[in-house]
């Protein structure tokens, strides 16, 4: 599917090399990320494989199979640029390995056109086919109204009054209900993976105060990241809705938070919302901009007095996009992930475990260190950062695709190499 | 004025800027009504009228409004000032959406 994905390197791959992408997928990556920055990894099969998301992919009835885009190597690509900016940090082994460790803790596997962890699914609609992920009991509330029919109470009666509409009704209908949908189409690989903004001049700290607002896998993960690189990352909870991840497996959780300081604070109280977010140096968020503006939160105010601001979405904070819901699975989906499965398989279905949201974490605490450390020296500029599940998948298209996914499937059945080690809480 | 509301429809008010999407109706004709005056559909909107300021505390975009039996509940995709309500009775914000345990 060249659907404006980079193109592969010309000539055809060395035999010796198994017909892999050269072993420089991730390097090459790494340094369109920020340049100079490179080193090893894995070829791209060989890391799907050995991050442990053949398990997650295919079909249940069938083996489980490497995705045609590059996506292990992106990971890889971005870990070791955010290793070239800080070289002494103690970062995980690598990027691929966070894209299946959670799948690996819990134990997940292959469901095809269901998302590994069960909640989203792809549907065929009127025209086309969209991704919807269930993921809060709350969201089948709303299902009646999406499809304009009180029948629509279980995935099949579902399935059958999706099928009457249009994709555009639907998404339409269902970014206004608050679901997260995404339409199933190929993506062109776009030329930047966020949107920065630049803000105030302020003198930067030695140690950046990171207010980590965020919830279950992106914003955490990003949290922790930049905890690995010396920053001190306090997660503040909303005491009335607590991050939902608590619910989960307890080691994936500390993995992502274990190494914050944790606090609550019921976000009711405005002022004292307001004065955590004004003493932070860096906050990660992953809200739809409406939602912190109700709470009196501005974006923009903060970025003016010089504070790096990660807004994580799933589709943007721009246009209607801002309005939109997305977690990792539908998001990747409208990234062109099932899309390329399509291209490469035959058969449009999910690949990975919610591949957006890790994919996601590395890439925007890349951006914000990016933007911490950028000016060099004392003085830092504020950035808001905009990054989403979305554009973050279809732009790590970039680390490469498979000309034959058939080659690449060869590659990572032959290979006998243990999984990455996983990681274990600190 | 009862009319039987689907899920799905899309009701303006005749009072103030609000906007109200159906997710869920009793199966029987109910008198639903924005800032105290009936509200219409999206299609037919026509002049303002006054608001009932005993009915004006106002809705949220994005917030869901629901009865105390939740037999009924309506997603509000336009703030505004005048309140719900059916039959007579005011409906209140149902909490947020708890967040899933994973996505």
């Amino acid at each position: 599917m060249p659907a404006g994905g980079e193109k592969m390197p010309a000539g055809g791959e060395p035999a010796a090399a198994g017909g892999l992408d050269p072993c420089q997928s991730a390097a090459r990556y790494a340094n369109r990320l920020v340049p100079g920055a490179g080193g090893e990894a894995d070829p791209p099969a060989l890391a799907w494989r050995r991050a442990g998301l053949l398990a997650v992919t295919g079909f249940a009835d069938g083996p489980g199979l490497v995705c045609p885009l590059a996506l292990a190597s992106a990971a890889d690509g971005a870990l070791l640029a955010l290793r070239h900016l800080a070289p002494a940090a103690a970062l995980p082994l690598n990027g691929a390995l966070l894209l299946g460790e959670r799948a690996r803790l819990l134990g997940l596997s292959r469901q095809g056109r269901t998302s590994a962890n069960g909640s989203c699914r792809l549907l065929e609609s009127a025209d086309g086919r969209i991704a919807l992920n269930l993921a809060r009991v709350d969201d089948w509330g709303l299902l009646p109204a999406l499809v304009e029919d009180a029948g629509a109470t279980d995935w099949d009666s579902l399935a059958a009054l999706v099928a009457r509409w249009p994709t555009s009704a639907l998404l339409a209908r269902g970014a206004e209900l608050g679901l997260a949908i995404a339409a199933d189409r190929p993506v062109a690989a776009p030329r930047h993976w966020c949107r920065v903004t630049p803000g105030g001049l302020v003198r930067r700290k030695q140690r950046p105060l990171v207010l980590d607002l965020s919830s279950l896998w992106a914003g955490p993960l990003a949290g922790s990241l930049l905890a690995m690189l010396g920053a001190d990352v306090v997660k503040l909870e909303s005491s009335a809705r607590p991050d939902g991840a608590r619910g989960g497996h307890a080691g994936f959780f500390a993995l992502l938070n274990g190494m914050k300081r944790h606090d609550r604070l019921d976000f009711g109280d405005r002022a004292a919302l307001a004065a955590r977010v004004a003493e932070a140096d860096i906050i990660i968020e992953g809200s739809r901009p409406r939602a912190l503006r109700q709470l009196g939160i501005d974006a923009r105010r903060e970025v003016a007095r010089g504070a790096v601001w990660i807004s994580i979405t799933g589709h943007g904070r721009t246009g209607d996009d801002a309005m939109r819901t997305g977690f990792g699975d539908d998001a990747a989906v409208a990234g062109g992930l099932a899309s390329a499965m399509a291209a490469g398989w035959g058969e449009a279905m999910f690949a990975g475990d919610a591949i957006a949201d890790p994919l996601t974490g590395i890439h925007a605490a890349l951006a914000g260190w990016q933007a911490w450390t950028g000016q060099g020296g004392q003085a830092g500029r504020g950035a808001l950062i905009d990054v989403s599940l979305r554009r973050t998948l279809a732009f790590a298209a970039r680390a490469g695709r498979a000309r034959d996914v058939r080659v690449w499937q060869a590659a990572a059945e032959a290979d006998s190499a243990p999984l990455y080690p996983l990681r274990s809480p600190c | 004025m009862s009319v039987q509301y689907k899920a799905g429809a899309k009701l303006v008010s005749t009072v103030c800027d609000g906007q109200i999407l159906v997710l869920r109706v009793p199966a029987v004709p109910v008198d639903l009504r924005i800032g105290g005056a009936p509200v219409v559909l999206a299609s037919a909107v026509g002049d303002k009228t006054a608001i009932d300021p005993a009915l004006s505390g106002g809705i949220q975009t994005g917030k869901r409004y629901t009865d105390e039996a939740e037999t009924m509940e309506f997603l509000c995709t336009k703030g505004g000032a005048g309140t719900i309500s059916v039959d007579g009775t005011a409906l209140g914000i149902k909490a947020a959406k708890a967040l899933p345990s994973s996505d």
